[in-house]
């Protein structure tokens, strides 16, 4: 092959590369098209009152906590409000080097429990049990600083309900929640697990822990993520679902078998995605072993959580969800092309290691060959700006067919001005932020793959929506 | 050294299929304006419908509407949501003004076109609407679709047959309720409660005559529809039937007359958890002193869940003092069953 001959190849393979990925999201997005308007149709009649049916599975709540001395007491109590027939709330204090165990004591009346704990799951040791003795559905846990899936292995031991529900600290749920997250369990007795929608609190009126009002931040950067959540998290994920194949549930909010997970061996304390680290091995196990099961996504928007205002946290995020992303695919590679992968094995993990993990690579690498290749005469100018414009266009049209979606379905931004913003930004992320993502994830991939330590980082919370100091 | 050039067919392509790709964005970004102009043109219209409707709604479900004003079938497409929202929002005299309401103005015969409606959506709240204003014709049609597959549409058509007359669609549906493995039982169990108890008792003793497998198991879920005075009468029955693990533990639940506790005694025994847990469960509600030793002994069980039910239940017992509990409670040798008992103590009695 001449020089001349693999140039030519090179820059058609990265353009092709760009064209598959998006028109894999493409395809993606129809799949999602068809599940929301079949889920929309479905709970029509949920508008009206309903009613409990006595078979509702109770549910133990899990709250993680780790230094979270200025938001705990919101968070617990907004989560104590929530609407659902049974459930028990266990604040899992990870070793907190703030106050938030002392805090939590005195603005909850803890008092030592002599629980009878069942280490069902590895964890770090405990070093008190408690209860409050103002709602007796709350308990605490406080253990030596372990990591979050830790606690969550803590809290899974210590949990007495058949479901579990992992929510961090800071998200905002809304009242009905459980109810909406708990559906699938109810319809299909075989699911294993259920992740609901997460989406961007900033800009949002944020009352006594619960959403007032739906607004959009000031800022551009929050403003990235909105768009960003719908295209990837919302219609990503409900894509995946009419195929049992969602390989994501958010670490914010998502509902478990406890029997599952346990067997599962629970969430794995060495990875940063443990989230996404445990679903992809639900699946790996099931798959395996050829047991029944479903995995689902309810798109309805139940939970908030805040989105980073600035580059150093964004940065921080995206590094460790690449980690986790390569973590949990890493892990799981049993799975890929398994005799009995299924849609997982053969579709979704091949989709993830094509267009998710590897992606940061070829996209970077695509965009520093065709600038350096054109800087020293190599690409012609055409072919660079048709480079771009399959990037940019592409992009764009992800972009702009999350936000149809959304305004198809649910439009939960009322105001005609938040639409024309949403739709500004949806073109403007093209122009720089989703190249900036790219290189963050670069960088998630090249820690990984070095074994470099990583920490989970400081999240940095505004919390501009909620009037907390 | 000559880079590829747009001479090339592979990348003209490219660049064609890429202006395709912008100019679709394009008409993506004009269908959501459209859309959201739709949205808000439809809201308008709505708040214009519900500020003429809304108050006669209200009138009409305090009964003091005596004329009802002429309805468009657009405004009435658009009340059909409201109507049917109030409708079940109110208990009592309500219930029977708003559907005269609703038929004076002909929302049953809006209702009966929207059931043609192709629209999921529209079809469903058609649906929904004649279950508590539909006419014998009505019936005919939701009973057609209590047989579709799509178990939305079937299940919702099925609780609009039992709002309308749940004497005669009870026997009908019963046989479709126990099969229908796609009917959840947690949807049903709202809707059977809102029927007729005793019909709904005699066409559940019927049916368990006949009922085996996982129709039985169906069956002694569904039975948790009646008041527990009522289930609990052929609970026995229901025990004696029961095979596998899952029956037994259904028939369990509906277990609430203590003379029924001889029954229950040899299941602490079963060798599935399940069982014995749920046991323990119905003993809570029938157990007599006699039965203090047999929880006890469960505190030995080797699985950790019928301890932990042992334990509760026996801290539940109202016959059992605190100090009996106590002593109990120091005179157990096994560190899981103490572990158990203190935290029960703890849980039930606070101490």
């Amino acid at each position: 092959m001449t020089f001349a001959q693999a140039l030519y190849a090179t820059e058609v393979a990265f353009i092709l590369y760009f064209i598959a990925i998006n028109c894999a999201y493409v395809l993606l997005d129809l799949f999602a098209l068809a599940a929301m308007k079949r889920h929309l149709d479905q709970h029509t009649l949920d508008q009206f009152p309903q009613s409990y049916s006595g078979l509702e599975p109770p549910i133990s709540v899990l709250v993680p906590a780790h230094d979270e001395e200025v938001t705990i007491t919101a968070s617990v109590r907004s989560i104590l409000q929530l609407e659902y027939p049974e459930y028990e709330v266990i604040v899992i204090n990870d070793g907190s080097r703030d106050a938030t165990l002392q805090v939590l004591i005195d603005e909850f009346r803890m008092v030592p429990f002599p629980q009878a704990y069942r280490q069902q799951l590895a964890c770090g040791p405990i070093r008190g049990i408690y209860r409050s003795t103002k709602f007796e559905n709350l308990r605490l846990i406080d253990k030596e600083n372990g990591g979050k899936s830790d606690a969550l292995n803590a809290g899974i031991n210590a949990a007495r309900f058949p479901l579990f529900c992992a929510v961090d600290a800071d998200s905002i749920l809304q009242r009905d929640s459980l109810r909406r997250i708990v559906d699938p369990f109810l319809e299909d007795p075989q699911t294993i697990a259920s992740g609901g929608t997460v989406r961007i609190a900033n800009g949002c009126r944020v009352e006594g822990g619960f959403l007032t009002e739906i607004g959009l931040p000031g800022k551009l950067l929050p403003a990235f993520q909105i768009v960003e959540y719908l295209r990837g998290f919302l219609f990503g994920r409900l894509g995946w679902t009419s195929l049992n194949a969602v390989m994501v549930i958010s670490g914010a909010f998502g509902v478990f078998r406890r029997q599952a997970v346990i067997e599962a061996g629970g969430y794995r304390n060495e990875c940063m995605g443990e989230d996404m680290e445990l679903v992809v091995r639900l699946h790996r196990l099931h798959r395996e072993s050829g047991r029944p099961y479903r995995i689902s996504f309810v798109p309805d928007p139940i939970c908030w959580t805040e989105a980073p205002e600035s580059l150093e946290v964004l940065k921080n995020q995206r590094v460790r969800w690449q980690r986790g992303l390569s973590e949990s695919l890493a892990l799981n590679r049993e799975l890929l092309f398994h005799r009995r992968g299924g849609v997982v094995g053969w579709v979704a993990m091949p989709f993830m290691v094509l267009f998710e993990w590897i992606s940061p690579i070829v996209e970077f690498t695509g965009y520093v060959f065709m600038l350096a290749g054109f800087a020293l005469g190599l690409v012609a100018f055409e072919v660079l700006a048709l480079f771009f414009m399959v990037a940019l266009g592409f992009g764009m049209l992800l972009s702009v067919s999350a936000l149809l979606l959304e305004e198809m379905s649910f439009h939960i931004y009322p105001k005609p001005r938040q639409l024309l913003a949403l739709l500004a930004v949806a073109v403007l992320e093209n122009f720089g932020y989703r190249q900036l993502v790219t290189f963050y994830r670069l960088i998630g991939m090249w820690r990984w793959a070095t074994g470099s330590k990583s920490s989970w980082g400081t999240m940095t919370r505004a919390g501009s929506w909620d009037g907390r100091p | 050294m000559a880079s590829a050039t747009l001479s090339d067919p592979l990348l003209y392509a490219v660049l064609l299929s890429t202006l395709a790709v912008v100019a679709l964005s394009v008409l993506m970004l004009v269908a959501i304006v459209l859309l959201r102009l739709r949205l808000v043109w439809g809201q308008r219209r709505m708040r214009a419908v519900l500020d003429r409707w809304r108050p006669l709604l209200a009138m009409a479900a305090a009964g003091d509407l005596t004329q009802s004003p002429p309805i468009t079938k657009a405004e009435g497409v658009l009340l059909l949501p409201h109507w049917n929202h109030l409708r079940e929002s109110v208990r009592g005299a309500s219930e029977a003004t708003l559907d005269a309401f609703a038929r004076s103005i002909g929302l049953d015969r809006i209702a009966q076109a929207q059931m043609a409606s192709g629209r999921a959506r529209a079809r469903l709240l058609a649906i929904n609407t004649l279950g508590h204003i539909g006419t014998g014709e009505a019936a005919a049609q939701l009973e057609r679709f209590c047989g579709e597959k799509d178990p939305v549409v079937s299940l919702a058509a099925a609780r609009a047959l039992l709002r309308g007359d749940s004497t005669s669609a009870l026997p009908r549906l019963m046989p479709l309720m126990l099969e229908r493995s796609d009917w959840p039982v947690a949807r049903l169990l709202p809707m059977l409660r809102a029927a007729d108890t005793a019909r709904l008792e005699l066409v559940l003793a019927g049916a368990l005559a006949h009922a085996r497998g996982t129709e039985l198991e169906r069956l002694l879920l569904i039975a948790a529809a009646l008041p527990p005075e009522r289930s609990a009468r052929w609970a026995r029955t229901a025990l004696e039937k029961s095979e596998s693990h899952a029956q037994i533990a259904a028939a369990l639940r509906l277990v609430g007359d203590p003379r029924d506790a001889p029954l229950v005694r040899p299941l602490l025994q079963h060798p599935a958890w399940q069982v014995r847990v749920r046991a323990i469960t119905t003993l809570e509600r029938v157990a007599g002193p006699e039965d203090l030793p047999r929880l006890v002994g469960a505190l030995a069980d080797p699985e950790w869940w019928v301890r932990m039910r042992a334990a509760r239940t026996i801290a539940r017992l109202p016959f059992f003092g605190n100090a009996d509990f106590a002593r109990l409670r120091a005179s157990v040798s096994d560190r899981y069953a103490r572990d158990a008992l203190s935290q029960a103590m703890a849980e039930e009695r606070g101490a």
